[in-house]
């Protein structure tokens, strides 16, 4: 069986500047007086985000990534998305990869409901004519009638939520990476939402979902990662795992 | 280095999105105005007339004779402009969307680029409509279509170093367009050269003059010296070779810093 997600040995720290580290008049300060200035002061804080992860997916593979706030689970998606390069080892992906992390993409509320499809479309890396093919089936989902042709700015919140979720699950990746389970709308709306998100998965060759949700991951995944730390604090089978361990 | 050249594949390969996200914007911008992109030429054009009725009487020139040169001037600038204007921008711009989204880096660059390219258009039709409107216009001479992509290369690579360097030390977001507006009076923009006495660091050594006058002369049916081509080329290839190396180093830095 070949891999679809390959990542071995990954390990990514960032910078997080504070102002005073921004400032070109203190960094000058710093090289005239030989770095004495700041030295105090801890101006450039390097967190270590992800330590030594290392995973491989098939096939059909659902990953569920779970940790607390901060343990590193948004950071691991936006490294197999390609978005934060690794400062060591490896990410191989073979296939298109559709991250929803922010949905949105694309999104101007000047616009009206179907010049934002095309666009939002076409930041997608789909073309016009494929659009325009599942034009009518994407302002059906999304249920909005004739509020398509009105601006984006004049829609509710709700109806903002569909159009941007009608488009961005017409798509069928190879890859799916998913920051949390994406709901939208009312009830009514709620249950086809799921739908569509079930038919997405069944039609992506490997997922990795991130999530705080242990019964979500038992429900969709058959892949375990938790992540403490930025270390890999487990990973095998969902069934494997002791959800009350995360607990402590 | 290598991730470079993989990141400027897959930024040119996604022409179609940069091409329609930069006319998109453009257009949106100005919805429901009357007189659409063309607030943009309206500046051009009045702070032309403007500088060259106050220069016109100063040097006793004809403005038939002195508005071309003005016009042009500011016409061509604004393209120049780009590297210290736009480029400064090009990343922290877009910050949202670098978090975010796997594009290649230099996507943001083509896009904010293209966006210049079709304002620079826009007033060029302007430039030649004023110019028949007072009976000046001349025919181009072909040398503007070097001269061109010249600019455009030298906006690309140094906008872009500066565009790094930029959302890393933020004061320099604010400081380098001033630097811009500064060099808006220490180029022959609204001034002739030889009106100086001898000749000057703001005309040997300029490179804006270079890549402004590579443009303008030809606008004006002249030929731009060789003096002004090594400026401008000297500009082009520096800004290449600095861009590699501070492209290559930093690239995967920028999500951080902006």
């Amino acid at each position: 069986m070949s891999d679809i997600v390959e990542v071995s040995g990954v390990e990514l720290s960032y910078p997080i500047y504070s102002i005073r580290a921004n400032s070109l008049r203190n960094t000058l300060a710093n090289l005239v007086i030989g770095g004495k200035l700041l030295k105090n002061g801890q101006d450039i804080i390097h967190v270590q985000a992800l330590h030594n992860i290392s995973f491989t997916l098939g096939e059909g593979d659902r990953l569920g990534v779970m940790g607390h706030n901060g343990a590193g689970k948004s950071t691991l998606l936006k490294v197999i998305a390609g978005i934060y390069e690794p400062d060591r080892g490896t990410v191989n992906v073979k296939g298109d990869i559709s991250c929803m992390i922010d949905i949105g993409l694309g999104l101007d509320a000047a616009h009206t409901g179907r010049e934002n499809i095309f666009n939002m479309g076409r930041m997608r890396g789909i073309g016009r004519k494929e659009i325009e093919k599942n034009m009518e089936e994407i302002i059906e989902f999304s249920e909005l009638g004739a509020f398509i042709d009105l601006p984006v700015q004049t829609y509710s919140a709700g109806m903002r939520t569909r159009l941007v979720f009608s488009v961005a699950t017409t798509l069928k990746p190879d890859v799916l990476l998913l920051d949390e389970w994406i709901g939208a709308g009312d009830a009514a709306f709620h249950d086809k939402a799921a739908d569509r998100m079930n038919s997405l998965l069944e039609n992506s060759r490997a997922m990795v979902l991130a999530t705080h949700s242990h019964g979500l991951v038992t429900k969709v995944c058959n892949k375990l990662l938790v992540l403490d730390q930025g270390r890999q604090a487990y990973y095998g089978s969902v069934a494997g795992y002791d959800p009350s361990a995360l607990m402590q | 280095m290598n991730k470079t050249f993989t990141d400027l594949r897959k930024g040119l390969g996604l022409y179609r999105v940069w091409f329609y996200q930069a006319y998109h914007e453009l257009t949106a911008r100005y919805r429901r105005t009357f007189m659409g992109p063309f607030w943009i030429s309206g500046g051009m054009v009045v702070t032309s007339i403007c500088l060259a009725l106050v220069f016109g009487e100063m040097m006793g020139q004809d403005l038939k004779e002195v508005l071309p040169y003005i016009m042009g001037g500011i016409l061509c600038f604004g393209l120049v402009s780009f590297i210290l204007i736009d480029g400064t921008e090009i990343f922290l711009r877009h910050g949202g969307d670098i978090k975010n989204h796997a594009y290649p880096f230099t996507y943001y660059m083509l896009e904010t680029m293209a966006k210049e390219v079709f304002l620079f258009l826009n007033n060029v039709v302007v430039f030649y409509v004023v110019m028949v409107m007072i009976g000046a216009a001349v025919v181009p001479h072909w040398s503007v279509i070097l001269g061109f992509p010249v600019v455009i290369m030298t906006g690309l690579t140094w906008g872009s170093v500066f565009g790094i360097v930029a959302s890393r030390f933020r004061d320099l977001r604010f400081m380098l367009p001033y630097v811009n507006q500064l060099l808006f009076f220490l180029t022959p923009i609204f001034w002739r050269p030889d009106s100086l006495r001898g000749s000057s660091i703001l005309t040997q050594v300029n490179p804006y003059y270079g890549l402004l006058e590579i443009m303008r002369a030809p606008l004006l049916g002249e030929t731009a010296s060789p003096h002004m081509w090594y400026l401008a080329l000297g500009s082009m290839v520096s800004g290449i070779i600095v861009w590699l190396i501070v492209f290559s180093l930093f690239r995967r830095r920028i999500p951080f810093w902006v």
